[in-house]
Order: structure tokens, then sequence, then C-alpha cells
């Protein structure tokens, strides 16, 4: 009477006890409210993250690290081999979606305040999770080893010179030497590859195991409600599927560039700017003038977007301290403000 | 016109190395004040390479320009010559110019031989016959803003010279008694050589001395044009010269290249040359003839290969323009034309088996990189369908997923 | 028994769907992984033959990657390696023995064996390529 399907899944549970898990699974109970929808958020970032994964180590199968091959490895990928456009291009773009569903996810958990206790280290795991992310975003933009990469790196590691006392030293540790060189290709690669990759698994199973511990913050007040396995679950399945397919059309009709190679002694493009995660700090830093309350411009804005970060990052402690009248109004104009303010210096940095 | 004369006069003092020993040079503030005929030499002479180089009107024309007075500056007792003769320019200019010892305290490299070159030349010899209308050292170099050939401002640097040239060889009025054309310069500027050289900027490029010599100036003789054309394309020359051409034409006299290629207005080489209803072949040759059956057979293949570049980098283009990376198609569509221009070099041996070692080679590369380019634009379709494809199945499996999810939800099994 | 009907066939459904993502995965991934026939990107060394087949005075002209290289062993058995590409207009030069150089016969531009432009339109010099013999065979490198 047993089909196929029920014999292996007999033979799995008997040794991996797959019907205790699902019991677990089907007694997690996901709120359904207005603002469920963001709950799948958390779950396309590790979908894309996978996506990177694998892309990646497809990638890494004919990519040469290198001042004189990783542009040429680069385009022989995209021109030579079987689909290597495709592969490139889903990684590229999958980078940038993933990032997009990283600040919707972190916003939706603000504003759901769902930092609270206990969900503290969460909370903190998640902001090294984004942490992790743009580090991922900035040493992948420099791979290709392509003009626009190059001047952005360039660009972008500048402003770690203008940290004090440690800046020059610091500058030195991230671009391997004085100069954007091959030594910063490699020092990239590096951490591209391998660092981040265990990093950010360690983060991710911290972050997934708390939230598979603790449940949604909302559960015990949420008046409906919709078991996570496979209710939950399957929707979110759908849901990286579209995901999955959106990637795939970006790819297909807006390949990804890769212009000219890089030469040091070439004269920037006009107009040079980092990627759009990064876009509103470095905007940020552009319009500062260059003396501000006696102190150099520059070095009282990374002072402000690190305490900025900072702060973030330790919202569940300052918020926990706040006096109740005041709790909602200043978390919403935190929240609010804060976006606000990233959007318009993104729009801001884009058009100028 | 007098005015600009004296604004001229201060600046052409302050920098005239007499006027650094405080002495003043009559020569120039008193014909800064002449008429404009005798005062425009001042002006002229301020950019000249020999006033550059410490000389004045002195050192040429003699004189002596310390003294203020017109009859003791231009005292023939302290040597003054005045203006030249023109049948006495050559030896005028000479006198320095031909002068080894004194010409290499200025200038060690540069030749003494030019009046000796001159007088070989049809200008020389026409002028020691009295004929006072050809050109003299003046005439090309003018009389006082002289600046070496390398300058672009001077009137003898390359991109010069053809107006140069052109300033007596285009006067039909002038040409007349010599009964010679005056469209060769019209001619050059519409040519290979003359585009090359003027609107590519290539100074490699030939103009009228290359050819022609610069103070030994005259035609090349029948037999020295294939010499000549040869110093630039010798891989032309010697096959021509080991065809079957090469021995009728030289008894006949024919003008080696010119002939088919003509003198003046070369254009770049175009598989009409060797039509059969209209190729330069049919001047000596008959239409049916065997001759005229290599020309067809060379054309032809020189078409092919020419026929398949040309598509080549149509479909090259096509396959660029929708995004596609064409970097190793174009290189084999470099390697085309590299093959392309072999198999047209070729033809001067005037053997279809030469023509085809060169062309086949190309017309091969040039089809590989077609192809490439062809398949790119396939790609380039393929990959929208195969989109839709893997789109339509993803939006199935997402349906069943959510029909599943349904069912589920509604009580079934899970 | 409808629903049964239904259940199967929305099981079937399910499986042909999941089956088709797996086939639109796997298959341009398989491909992927298949190398190309030009296997390598751009070359930073290549063989290009034992030594035997260059005798002094000889020279070849060799591929690497995608651009024509000549490779002289000259008469005093000594190679040099340089770009056959003329700098003028991009014809393909050769080596002639007897004058000890190269030379393009497009338009008569010479170079020395180092690749300096000695005579003609030639406007810059040939870039020169690193050749090194081991064992036997003849290597030509990018000079970094």
């Amino acid at each position: 009477m047993k089909d196929i399907s029920g014999v292996l899944f007999d033979w799995l549970d008997a040794r991996l006890e797959l019907r205790r898990w699902i019991a677990v699974a089907r007694h997690k109970a996901v709120p359904v409210h207005r603002g469920s929808v963001f709950y799948y958020a958390g779950g396309v970032c590790l979908f894309l993250f996978l996506l990177q994964l694998v892309s990646g180590i497809l990638l890494l199968m004919y990519y040469r690290v290198g001042a004189d091959s990783s542009y040429e490895s680069v385009r022989y990928i995209s021109s030579q081999v079987d689909f290597g456009w495709l592969i490139r291009s889903v990684h590229s773009w999958g980078a940038n979606i993933m990032l997009v569903f990283v600040f919707v996810h972190m916003f939706s958990v603000f504003f759901m305040r769902a930092f609270r206790k206990p969900r503290e280290l969460t909370w903190m795991s998640g902001c090294v999770l984004l942490g992790v992310c743009l580090a991922f975003g900035f040493s992948g933009y420099l791979l290709p080893w392509n003009e626009l990469a190059f001047f952005a790196t360039k660009v972008g590691t500048d402003i770690i010179g203008q940290v004090p006392w440690v800046g020059h030293w610091l500058l030195r540790i991230v671009r391997g030497g004085d100069d954007v060189t091959g030594a910063t290709l490699a020092r990239f690669f590096g951490l591209h590859v391998a660092v981040l990759p265990a990093v950010l698994t360690l983060a991710v199973a911290a972050h997934l195991g708390l939230v598979q511990l603790q449940g949604m913050a909302d559960t015990q007040e949420a008046k409906k409600t919709m078991p996570f396995f496979p209710d939950f679950f399957l929707r979110d399945v759908m849901l990286w599927l579209v995901a999955l397919n959106a990637v795939a059309v970006l790819a297909v009709f807006f390949p990804w560039e890769l212009g000219k190679k890089a030469e040091a002694l070439a004269s920037a493009p006009a107009g040079i700017k980092p990627e759009w995660y990064f876009l509103a700090q470095y905007q940020f830093l552009k319009v500062l003038p260059p003396r501000l309350l006696g102190l150099p411009g520059e070095l009282l804005g990374i002072g402000a977007v690190g305490a900025v970060g900072v702060l973030w990052l330790l919202t569940p402690f300052w918020e926990d301290v706040l006096p109740r009248p005041r709790k909602e109004a200043v978390l919403r104009l935190v929240g609010w403000g804060g976006l606000a303010l990233l959007i318009a210096l993104t729009i801001w940095g884009y058009c100028s | 016109m007098r005015l600009a004369a004296v604004l001229a006069l201060p600046v052409f003092l302050a920098v005239s190395p007499v006027a650094g020993a405080a002495a003043v040079d009559h020569c120039v503030s008193c014909h800064a004040t002449l008429d404009k005929k005798h005062s425009v030499v001042v002006k002229d002479f301020a950019g000249d390479i020999h006033r550059e180089k410490g000389l004045n009107c002195a050192s040429c024309h003699g004189g002596d320009p310390a003294q203020e007075g017109p009859a003791e500056a231009m005292n023939p007792d302290k040597g003054f010559v005045g203006a030249p003769a023109k049948g006495d320019i050559p030896r005028f200019c000479g006198k320095c110019h031909s002068n080894p010892a004194y010409m290499k305290k200025f200038n060690p490299s540069l030749p003494v031989d030019q009046e000796l070159k001159y007088s070989t030349s049809v200008h020389g010899r026409r002028l020691k016959g009295g004929d006072t209308n050809v050109a003299t050292c003046a005439a090309c170099h003018t009389a006082h803003s002289i600046r070496p050939a390398k300058d672009p401002t001077s009137s003898v640097y390359a991109k010069n010279i053809p107006q140069t040239c052109g300033k007596c060889h285009s006067d039909a009025k002038l040409m007349a008694p010599y009964k010679i054309p005056t469209d060769q310069v019209a001619l050059y500027m519409r040519s290979v050589h003359g585009k090359a050289l003027l609107e590519k900027g290539d100074t490699a490029a030939p103009v009228c001395n290359t050819c022609h010599g610069n103070h030994g100036a005259a035609p090349p003789g029948v037999a020295d044009i294939g010499h000549v054309c040869g110093m630039c394309h010798p891989h032309n020359a010697e096959l021509f010269m080991t065809s079957p051409m090469a021995k009728p034409w030289q008894g006949r006299k024919y003008h080696i290249c010119a002939t088919c290629h003509t003198h003046h207005g070369i254009q770049p080489p175009t598989t009409a040359l060797l039509s059969q209803e209209s190729g330069v072949c049919l001047r000596c040759h008959r239409p049916a003839s065997p001759a005229l059956r290599v020309a067809t057979a060379i054309q032809a293949k020189l078409q092919g290969v020419e026929g398949m570049y040309r598509d080549a980098g149509a479909a090259i283009l096509r396959a660029e323009d929708k995004g596609m990376d064409m970097g190793v198609a174009r290189d084999a569509w470099d390697a085309a034309r590299a093959a392309m221009y072999q198999a047209r070099t070729a033809v001067h041996s005037f053997r279809v088996q030469t023509v085809a070692e060169a062309a086949d080679p190309g017309y091969a590369a040039a089809q590989k990189a077609r192809k490439a380019a062809e398949a790119a634009v396939r790609d380039f379709r393929n990959r929208r369908v195969g989109l839709g494809v893997a789109s339509l199945i993803i939006t199935l499996l997402v349906l069943a997923l959510y029909l599943k999810a349904r069912d589920i939800g509604s009580g079934g099994k899970g | 028994m409808t629903s049964l009907n239904r259940k199967q066939f929305l099981n079937l459904f399910l499986g042909g769907g999941v089956a088709g993502l797996l086939a639109s995965i796997g298959y341009p991934v398989l491909r992927y992984l298949v190398p190309p026939e030009q296997a390598e990107a751009e070359p930073n060394s290549q063989k290009v033959g034992p030594v035997s087949d260059f005798t002094p005075g000889t020279s070849k002209l060799v591929k690497f990657g995608a651009k024509p290289v000549i490779v002289i062993r000259d008469l005093k058995g000594v190679f040099h390696a340089l770009s056959a590409s003329c700098t003028h207009l991009d014809c393909i030069v050769q080596y002639s023995k007897d004058r000890e150089l190269v030379w393009c016969a497009c338009h008569n531009g010479k170079y020395d064996l180092s690749g300096r432009n000695i005579s003609g339109p030639p406007p810059r010099p040939l870039d020169p390529f690193v050749v090194q013999i081991a064992g036997g065979m003849v290597t030509v490198a990018k000079r970094v």
C-alpha cells in the first residue's frame, strides 16, 4: 500500500527522528495579520544567499584571481563558457536583490519591534549579518577587476584612511598596500570566498537557531495563526521560486556589464560612485563641509556613521531604557526618519 | 599696415640678439617704417630659423646694420648685395648651405648638397637656361620666414607641401607654356596617400617630394616608377618584377605601377581593376584571352574573401548591438583582414595560385568570424526562449504549490 | 474518489513541476561545467615547440591566446619573441634572416630584433614577449 515516498520517509524517520521534528514544526505557529507578509523577507534572504553560494562556487570553476587574469577570466566566463553569462549575471543580480531584501527584513523587524527581549541576540546577530553582507558586496564588486570596480574601490577605501590615528594603518591592511593593486584583489578574493562565507554561516546558524527557538515575536497575541510546517513553509518556497525567476529575468534582459579592464594610470571616469547600498553614506560624507565644529568634516562624518551603526546594533538596550510615554514616538521617528533619510541620501547620491 | 610694422619693431628689437648688445639694428629699424612691400620682411623674419640661430640681415645680404644712413648701411664696400636676382638665388643660399665647415657650426647633420641636387633638377636646369618662372629656394622655403621641415608651421612640412608645390603647379596660366597638367595636387588630395596624410595625419604617407625628390626634383623616369613606389611597397614591386608582365612592360617602356594605379590620384585598389567589362587589363588584353581568364579568376578569389570579410563585419556589429561580446570573433576577423591585404598584394604576381594561397585562409577566418557572430545572435534569441520555458515551469510549480498549500490548509494530509 | 484523483493529480503536477525545475537548473549548470574548446581565458605562457624545430635563422608565427606572435631564432642562435602585429596598420610582420631584422611587407616598416621600430611608417615598437627554454621545449610568456 505504501508508495516509494512513504518507504523513503520511514527509512529516514527511523534514523533521523523525522516525525519528531515535523511534530515540533507543526506546533510552531506563525501569526497571520496585515503585516505578516514581511515574515517571508528573512527566508528570501536565506534563499538568495544559497543562490549566491551555488552561483559563486560555479564561478570559482573558471575565475582566476590576479591583476593579469581576473578581468580576462570574467570575460571568458561571460562570452565563452556555456551559460557562463547566466551564472555571472545571476550572481551579480542576486547580490543586489539579496541586499534589497536584507534591508526590507531589517526594517520590518524594527517596525514590528521584534528586537525586544528575549530577541536581543537575534537582532544583534542580524546586524552582524548585515555587516557581513555589505562586506560581501564590497569585496565581490572588485573581483572582475574592471574600470568601474577599480575606481569605486579606490574611492570607497580612501574613506578608511580618514579614520583618526589608525586610518593609514587600516587603509594599508584593507588595500594590501598603499594603493588598490593586485594585492587588494587577492585580499578581497580571500575575504569573499573563504572568510566571509565562514562568518556568515556561523552567524546565520545562530540567527536561525534563535528564530526557531523563540518563534515569531507576536505569536502570543495573534488572533489568527498558521502552522509553520507545511503552510508557511510552502508559501515560503513559492516566494523563493518567484525570487529565482525574477533574478533569471534580470540576468537575461539586463545582463551585467563588464566594461574595460582596470588601468591604474588611467583617469577615473566621471561620476564614479559606489554601488547603491553604500551610496547614502558616501553622499553624506561628500556633502559634509570641510570643517565643522572645529573638526575635519570627513572625520565627523565617519564618526557619525560609526555611531549610528553602533546605536542601531544596541537598539534593544537603549530602547529599553527610554521612558514609556516617549518610547513609541522615538522609535517611530528613528525608524521612519532613518529609512526616509537613507532613501533620500541614496537618491541624491544617484542623481549627483 | 605701417602701424603693424612699427608695432612689430619693439617686439623684434626686444628679442633680437642685436638688441641685447645694446646696438640698434638699423636694417630693421629703417625697414619697419617703410611701405608694406619693404616692411613685411621685418615681421616675417621674427620667426625665421636663421634669426633664431643668431644671424641677421647682413649675414645674407651684407652691409652694416650699425650704420644709420641707407648709403652707409647698404654700402657695397661693406659687402651689401641687396636682394639677389632670381637666377642668383641658389648661389646666394648656397654661400652657407653648401659649405660643410660653416654648416657644421649650426647643425652638423644637415645635408649640404641642396645646391648640387637643385642643379640636376628640372627647376635648376631651366633656371640656368634663363627661365625665371621656375621655383628657386625662396619659392618653396619662403624668403624670410624659413622654418625647419619638421616644424608644422614650415612651408615644407609634410602636410603643407601639396600647397607649396601647388602654388605654381596648380596655376594653369603659369604651367601653360610648359604644357604640364595642373591637376596633380587636386588628384593627390583625393588619393589614398593624400587622405592618409591630410585627413588621418599619417606623416609617413608619401607627398610630392617623397617620389619626386626635394631639391633634385624631377619626375621619376619610366624605369624608375616601380622603384620609387617599391620604396614603401617592396613586396608588390618584387612580385610584379617576377611576374609574367615584367619583361614585356619593360620592353615597351610602360610605366610600372602608374599604368594601372595612375600617378597622383591613386585610389585604394578594388576588384573593379580586374573586371571583365571595364578593368585595366582590357587596355592591352582582348576580352576572351587567357590573360583575362586569369584576371577573372583572381578577381573571383578576391571578391570571395572581401565579401565574406564584409559579411562577417556586419554580423559582428549586429551581435554587438545586441550586447554580445564578440572578442574572439573579432580576433578571427582581424586575421581575415591581414590575409585580405596579403591577397591583394599577391595580385601583382598575376598568378591565381599565389593569390589563392593568401586568400583562402582569409576566407576561412572570415567565415569563422561570421559563424561566431551568427551563433551569438541565435544565442541572444535562445536565451529569451529558454527563460520563457523556465519561467513557465516555475509558474506552474508555484501554482501547484499554492494548490497544495490550500489543500493542506483545508485539513488534508501533509 | 474525486478528491483522491485530485490529490494524485496534484502530486503528479507537483512532482512534474519539481522535475522541470531541477532540469531547468541542472541543464545550464551541467553545460556550464563542461569546459569550452578554448580551455584557457588568456594564457600567461604557451609552449610553441621543441628547440629542434627552430634552426638558427628561422622564425615561426604562433597564436598566443588570440594575438599573433613571431618567434625568431637568429643566426647566433638567440631566441626572440615579438608581437607580430605591425604598429602601423596591423599587417603581420616577418623575419628577414639576411638583414637580421623584422620586416613588414605592407609599407616596408622595419624593426630590430628587440622590437624597436627603426625605419618606415611604424610609430611604435613591437611588444616583446619572454622566451623560456626548459627541457628542450620553447615557451613564450607575457612580459610582466
